[in-house]
């Protein structure tokens, strides 16, 4: 469905609350938060160590089931798909980025940014191809063949978002991609990121504690001890 | 912003006209400074009251005449002085944001509170805007313009940061009591004549 001509959000929280444990246990990491990522549009949730950023990512991705409310991707309740539906829905929908790349050692560069394509039944040579197409993009097509465990800490990220961009998807959820990185290789992820929103037509949310790294989307979101308590928007918003 | 040592730093090189000056201020510190070319020409009647530039009126076959500016032995020596000398950035005690924050609390015309939410959104949309003014330039090519960019990107930050240093610090501050000025002695000062009339 193109969200753009039916007027639904990419991606909508609805009344996201997520508690963790039980009892006298129990520990609130998100209460009642509402978002909405509209077609095309970059977010920034901007909070501290703690603040529940990578559990709202989670929750997004549909990794995590909310303890109250519920999250829309193109207007479909990710909570009342089975859990095989939900895992195909993510892995053709949302392209997904973390602190660290998770490159599997065994593959090469280019393998690993073609496995999801093959976990989505693409053929191997066409999985392969747009592979290669993403390696480009993010300017490591030189490196395809290589192990993955050979890159510079800063190149194996650039391979995470490669896999990322590869299946196409509508919404790119990076938490804390830029945390582990030097300042000048984070400037270099934002940037593709920003691409990936201003020509490759994908809705980003990013997740930091660093407002510099927030200052490259449309909007940022503040977040304290799971509640939203202010929001910044920028005139760029689509 | 000293545009005045910008122009004496332009004029080191090889003496010329106005309009040449503003044109090669503009290739060496970019687009981004707001100087219209009369703020040009009066800085340099400034220079030459002071002696540091000085001009000659050369014909032009097409055209009005030309006033030729070049440097005089005095402006080398301030240039030398300028390039020297650490800037003296005292005015950062005398910082506007301080003095609003704080006379916004003695006032209370603006809850502390929506000072600091709409200060916080200026400061964002303009990291906003310079950082993707960073993003779009090119870093092999405009190494000048990084530079510049780079430096307000990193005030910026610097700012927000100060802000929630005061937003934390914000109940502290409340509770601050600020001690009354001492009232203003009346009639004149004893003299030591008085002082001594009295001892005796």
């Amino acid at each position: 469905m193109d969200s753009v001509s039916s007027g639904i959000p990419r991606l909508r929280a609805e009344r996201l609350s997520r508690i963790f444990g039980q009892g006298a246990a129990a520990v609130r990491a998100l209460t009642g938060v509402n978002l909405d990522i509209q077609d095309g549009e970059f977010v920034a949730v901007l909070g501290p160590s703690g603040a529940g950023k990578t559990t709202l990512v989670r929750l997004l991705a549909g990794l995590d089931t909310p303890s109250e409310g519920r999250v829309l991707l193109d207007g479909s309740d990710l909570g009342r798909l089975s859990e095989a539906r939900r895992a195909r829905f993510r892995r053709l929908r949302i392209g997904l980025l973390w602190p660290t790349p998770h490159l599997l050692s065994v593959l090469s560069v280019e393998e690993n940014v073609a496995l999801p394509l093959l976990l989505n039944g693409s053929s191997k040579a066409e999985a392969l191809h747009i592979a290669q197409g993403a390696l480009e993009r993010v300017g490591l097509s030189a490196h395809r063949a290589e192990d993955p465990a050979h890159l510079m800490p800063a190149e194996a990220q650039l391979v995470a978002l490669a896999r990322a961009l590869a299946v196409s998807p509508a919404v790119i959820l990076a938490d804390e991609p830029t945390g582990r990185l030097d300042t000048e290789a984070g400037d270099r992820l934002l940037r593709l990121l920003r691409r990936a929103r201003d020509e490759w037509g994908q809705s980003v949310l990013l997740t930091t504690q660093n407002i510099r790294v927030a200052a490259y989307a449309d909007r940022i979101v503040h977040l304290r001890d799971g509640v939203i308590f202010d929001v910044t928007p920028f005139n760029e918003a689509p | 912003m000293s545009v005045k040592h910008a122009l004496l730093s332009l004029l080191y090189h090889r003496p010329c006209h106005g309009y040449e000056l503003r044109e090669r201020f503009e290739i060496s510190l970019g687009q981004h400074w707001d100087l219209n070319p009369g703020q040009i020409y009066l800085t340099l009647e400034r220079l030459e009251r002071e002696g540091l530039v000085n001009h000659e009126v050369v014909a032009q076959d097409t055209g009005p005449d030309k006033k030729v500016y070049r440097l005089t032995p005095q402006g080398e020596q301030e240039l030398q002085r300028w390039f020297t000398h650490p800037i003296d950035r005292g005015e950062r005690l005398r910082d506007e944001l301080y003095v609003k924050l704080i006379m916004g609390l003695l006032t209370s015309v603006t809850p502390a509170e929506e000072i600091i939410a709409a200060q916080r959104q200026g400061l964002l949309r303009e990291l906003h805007r310079v950082t993707l003014q960073r993003a779009q330039c090119d870093w092999r090519q405009d190494t000048p313009t990084l530079l510049l960019l780079d430096s307000a990107i990193l005030h910026l930050e610097a700012d927000l940061y100060w802000l929630s240093l005061y937003e934390t610090r914000l109940n502290a501050l409340k509770a601050h009591t600020w001690p009354e000025p001492h009232p203003r002695p009346r009639g004149r000062p004893p003299r030591s004549a008085d002082i001594k009339q009295g001892e005796s």
